[in-house]
C-alpha cells in the first residue's frame, strides 16, 4: 500500500518534471484542455481531451499511400475542427510535391472546420513544412499547427515539441503509412484506417487506435471505431474495438 | 424637357452617330443601337483626378486640380501643373507637352493640353482652342514669369483627336481673342447677358473700358478677363503630397558585422514607428536600402498583410533577409522607408485581450510566413459562388485583404456531401455501372481493380448555361455519386455526360473523402 503511494508521488515528480503534458495532468500550468467530443476517448486520454500544447502524430493506416486515402486528413481535420472552436485560426503545412490535390473549403466546412480560419503553406518539402511547423507553434498566433511530414526524425520532433511547449499551441503530424515506427518525442500517437460504415449511403466511418500516449493512466481501450452520424454530421464512437487492461508499475519506456 | 436618364458626356464614336451631351439615353439609343452606357460616378471621378493630379507630380512638383469654376457634371475634369523650370528638364516644353499626352493616351484618357503665361488662357485654350471640338484641354504656360500647365482630361475611354497648343509668350492677346467668352470661365448667367448685346468672343471684350464693364455683368467678368491677360495674378495651390515616412543614419565609420546593421535596423525601426503612429498610419510596405562605402547599394522589402508598426515584428521580417546582405568594404549609411501604409487605430501593445491578440499573432505569423517562402505559397481558402464544384473553393494569398464582397463560406453550404480534397486534375477510369445513368458498381484504375460497395448520388451539376457556347448542351453535364469502397475509402466519381449507345460517358474521380 505504502509503496504504491510513494510510487504515485514518484510519478507525479517525474511528470512535474518532465514539462508539458505532464504539468497538464498535475493542473499546474494555465492548462486549456481541448475534448474531442468523443467521450470513450476522451476518458482514455490522461488529459481528459488534448492538451493545449504538445505534438501528436497521426499516421495513416493505409496500406500504401495513394491518391485516394483520406481516412487519416478526416479524422486530422476533425482534430483541428476542435482547436478552431473558440473563433482561432489554424495552420496547414501541406507538400507541394506530395499529392496532386487540394484543399476544398465545402469539405472541410462539413467536418466542422471552418475555412476562413484556415492558412495553408504549401511547402516545397520537408524541411519547409518543418520550418513553418515550427514557426507555427512557436508563434502563438494560432490554436493547432497541421504539418504533412514525410520523414521525421527525434530531433526534428524533439524540436517541434519545444516549440509547441513555447508557444503553447498544439501540433499534429501527419504522416503516411509506416511500415516501422521510429522513436518519436510526441505526446501521442495515432493510427487511422477508413472503414466501410456498413450503411445503405456512404457514411464517414474511422477505425483510430491510440497507439501511444505519454502519461497514460491505466485500464482503458486504445482502439475506437468512430463515425459520423448522417443526419447531424455529430461524430460518435461506434464501438470500443480492443479493450487490453494496462498494469499498474513503473512509468513504462516510451515507444 | 422631361425627365430620364440623361447623357452627359460621349466620346467619339458616340458623336459621329449623333449622341451629344444632353440628350436622353433612349433618343441616343434610338441613334445608335450599340450605345454603351456607363453610371456617372461623381466622387468616383473626383478621386481619380486627384490621383491623376498625384501622377502629374512627375513632370512638377507643383500640380493639382483644378476648381476655379463650377460647371454641370460633364465627365470632364481639369487638372493644372505649373512647369516653370521644368521644361528644360523633358528636353524642352513641347517635349513635355507630347510626352504628357501621350502617357494619357496610352491610359484611355483621352485629354487636350494647351501651355500658356496665365492659367486664364491656358484653361481658355484648352477648351476651346483648336476650335469647333469639344471642351477640355489642358494649358501650359511659358515665359520669364511664372509658366504653369493646366490639363484637363476626360474620363472616357474612347480616344478624342489630340490637339496641343503652346502659347509663346506676350502673344496672349492674338490668341485669345478669337475664343468664345465661355472660355473665360464666367457663370451662364453672365454669357448669356454678354451675348445678348453682342459680345460673344474675347476680342470684342478686351478694347470695352472696365468700369462699365464690371458695373453691368458683375466683377468677375473683369476678374476673369484680367487673370487672362495676366494683368491679374490668379495664385494656384498644389495638391498637398503624401506624407514619406523615412529613417536614415549615417555612420561615421561604416560597419560591416551583422550585430551592428541589426541594432541599427532597430533604432531605424522605432524611428520610423514612431512617425507611423503619429500620423495614425501602420506600415504595409517597408524597404531598407544599405548604401556602401563603394557607392553600392542594397534594398531589401518586407511586406505585411495589415497595416503594422510594431518594432518587434518587422524586425523578425527583416531578420530573414539580412543574411542577404553583403556589407563589401563596409556601410556608410541605411535608410528605412514606408512607400506602402494603411491607417491603423491604436494598438494595444500590453492589454491582454485574448481575441485581438490572437488575431494579431495570426497575422504576424501569416507575414512571417509570406515574407520568408513567398506569397504564394501561404494561402488561404476563398470561396465563390459557383455551382461548378471546382469553383467554389479557390486559393488566394493570405497576405492579400479579404475583398469586402467576398460571400460566407454558411451561406455557400451545399446540402450535399462535399470531399476535403480535389484532385487538381480529375483522374479517369473505367467504370462498370448499370445503364442508363445507374450508380458505379466496380471500377479499375492504374491496372487495379476496386468494388463500390454503396453510393450516393446521382447528384447533377450542369454547366453554368450562360457560358455555355452552342453546340453540344449537355455533354459536360456531370452526375455526381460518393461512393464507398471495400477497403473503406471514400471518393467522389461523377459521370461526364449523358448515357449514348455509341458514346458511353466518361467516368473520372474527383474527390477524396474523410
Amino acid at each position: 500500500m505504502a509503496q504504491a503511494a510513494s510510487l504515485l508521488s514518484l510519478r507525479e515528480q517525474i511528470r512535474r518534471i518532465e514539462g508539458v503534458g505532464a504539468s497538464m495532468v498535475g493542473g499546474r500550468k494555465g492548462d486549456v484542455r481541448v475534448p474531442l467530443g468523443l467521450p470513450e476517448i476522451d476518458r482514455a486520454l490522461p488529459w481528459g481531451g488534448l492538451p493545449s500544447a504538445g505534438v501528436h502524430e497521426l499516421i495513416s493506416g493505409a496500406t500504401k499511400a495513394d491518391l485516394f486515402d483520406g481516412a487519416a486528413v478526416g479524422f486530422a481535420v476533425f482534430l483541428l475542427s476542435k482547436f478552431a472552436a473558440a473563433n482561432r485560426a489554424v495552420l496547414w503545412c501541406r507538400q507541394k510535391n506530395r499529392g496532386f490535390d487540394r484543399l476544398y473549403g465545402p469539405g472541410l466546412q462539413s467536418l466542422g472546420l471552418p475555412p476562413n480560419r484556415l492558412v495553408v503553406v504549401k511547402a516545397a518539402d520537408d524541411k519547409e513544412a518543418l520550418w513553418a511547423m515550427e514557426e507555427g507553434l512557436r508563434s502563438a498566433g494560432v490554436a493547432a499547427v497541421l504539418g504533412e511530414v514525410g520523414k521525421l526524425d527525434l530531433t526534428a520532433s524533439r524540436r517541434l515539441q519545444l516549440a509547441s511547449e513555447a508557444g503553447d499551441t498544439a501540433g499534429l503530424l501527419l504522416r503516411p503509412p509506416q511500415k516501422t515506427l521510429a522513436a518519436s518525442s510526441v505526446l501521442t500517437r495515432w493510427r487511422i484506417e477508413g472503414v466501410q460504415a456498413g450503411g445503405e449511403i456512404p457514411t464517414t466511418a474511422w477505425e483510430v487506435e491510440l497507439l501511444r500516449c505519454r502519461y497514460r493512466s491505466a485500464g482503458h481501450a486504445q482502439r475506437w471505431r468512430v463515425e459520423e452520424n448522417h443526419e447531424t454530421g455529430a461524430f460518435f464512437v461506434a464501438a470500443d474495438l480492443c479493450h487490453r487492461p494496462v498494469e499498474e508499475g513503473p512509468i513504462r519506456a516510451t515507444g | 424637357m422631361s425627365g430620364g436618364l440623361r447623357v452627359i458626356s460621349v466620346d467619339a464614336l458616340a458623336r459621329a452617330s449623333g449622341v451629344v451631351p444632353g440628350v436622353t439615353l433612349a433618343d441616343g439609343r434610338a441613334l445608335e443601337p450599340n450605345l454603351g452606357a456607363i453610371d456617372f460616378d461623381g466622387p468616383g471621378d473626383a478621386e481619380a483626378l486627384e490621383k491623376l493630379a498625384a501622377w502629374g507630380r512627375r513632370y512638377t512638383p507643383w500640380s493639382g486640380v483644378d476648381d476655379s469654376f463650377e460647371r454641370p457634371p460633364d465627365g470632364c475634369g481639369d487638372l493644372w501643373l505649373d512647369i516653370s523650370g521644368c521644361g528644360h528638364l523633358f528636353g524642352g516644353e513641347s517635349a513635355l507637352l507630347e510626352d504628357l499626352l501621350m502617357r494619357l493616351e496610352r491610359n484611355h484618357i483621352a485629354a487636350r493640353a494647351a501651355i500658356a503665361d496665365t492659367p486664364g488662357a491656358a484653361w481658355a485654350m484648352a477648351r476651346f482652342g483648336g476650335g469647333g471640338l469639344p471642351p477640355t484641354k489642358a494649358a501650359r504656360q511659358s515665359g520669364e514669369r511664372s509658366p504653369r500647365a493646366c490639363v484637363a482630361t476626360e474620363r472616357s475611354p474612347r480616344e478624342w483627336a489630340l490637339e496641343n497648343t503652346i502659347l509663346p509668350p506676350n502673344r496672349l492677346r492674338s490668341y485669345l481673342e478669337p475664343l468664345p467668352v465661355l472660355a473665360l470661365r464666367l457663370p451662364g448667367p453672365t454669357v448669356e447677358a454678354l451675348s445678348k448685346v453682342g459680345l460673344r468672343r474675347i476680342g470684342d471684350l478686351i478694347p470695352l473700358p472696365r468700369a462699365p464693364l464690371a458695373k453691368r455683368f458683375g466683377p468677375e467678368l473683369a476678374k476673369r478677363l484680367d487673370q487672362a491677360l495676366g494683368s491679374r495674378s490668379e495664385p494656384l495651390s498644389p495638391q498637398a503630397p503624401p506624407v514619406d515616412f523615412i529613417a536614415r543614419i549615417a555612420f561615421p565609420e561604416c560597419i560591416a558585422q551583422r550585430e551592428d546593421i541589426e541594432g541599427t535596423l532597430e533604432r531605424l525601426l522605432e524611428i520610423l514607428c514612431k512617425q507611423l503612429e503619429k500620423s495614425g498610419l501602420g506600415a504595409r510596405k517597408l524597404t531598407l536600402r544599405c548604401d556602401r562605402v563603394d557607392g553600392g547599394r542594397q534594398h531589401l522589402h518586407v511586406g505585411t498583410g495589415h497595416p503594422a508598426r510594431k518594432p518587434s515584428h518587422l524586425l523578425r521580417l527583416f531578420r530573414e533577409k539580412l543574411d542577404t546582405v553583403e556589407p563589401g568594404f563596409g556601410i556608410e549609411a541605411m535608410v528605412l522607408s514606408a512607400p506602402f501604409t494603411n491607417p491603423m487605430e491604436g494598438q494595444q501593445d500590453d492589454m491582454e485581450g485574448a481575441a485581438q491578440q490572437n488575431g494579431q499573432g495570426a497575422a504576424e505569423l501569416v507575414d512571417r510566413l509570406s515574407n520568408k517562402l513567398g506569397n504564394a505559397k501561404v494561402i488561404r481558402l476563398t470561396p465563390q459562388a459557383s455551382h461548378i464544384p471546382e469553383c467554389a473553393s479557390r486559393e488566394a494569398p493570405a497576405m492579400e485583404a479579404t475583398p469586402a464582397n467576398e460571400p460566407a463560406w454558411e451561406s455557400l453550404a451545399k446540402p450535399a456531401p462535399r470531399p476535403i480534397k480535389l484532385l487538381t486534375n480529375p483522374v479517369p477510369i473505367e467504370v462498370l455501372a448499370s445503364v442508363p445513368d445507374g450508380p458505379p458498381v466496380r471500377f479499375k484504375w492504374q491496372g487495379q481493380h476496386h468494388r463500390i460497395v454503396s453510393a450516393q448520388g446521382p447528384e447533377r451539376i450542369a454547366p453554368e448555361w450562360w457560358h455555355l457556347e452552342a453546340g453540344h448542351p449537355d455533354q459536360t453535364t456531370r452526375d455526381y455519386f460518393q461512393v464507398e469502397l471495400q477497403d473503406g475509402r471514400r471518393l467522389w466519381l461523377f459521370r461526364e455526360g449523358l448515357y449514348r449507345p455509341d458514346n458511353p460517358p466518361r467516368w473520372y474521380v474527383q474527390g477524396v473523402f474523410g
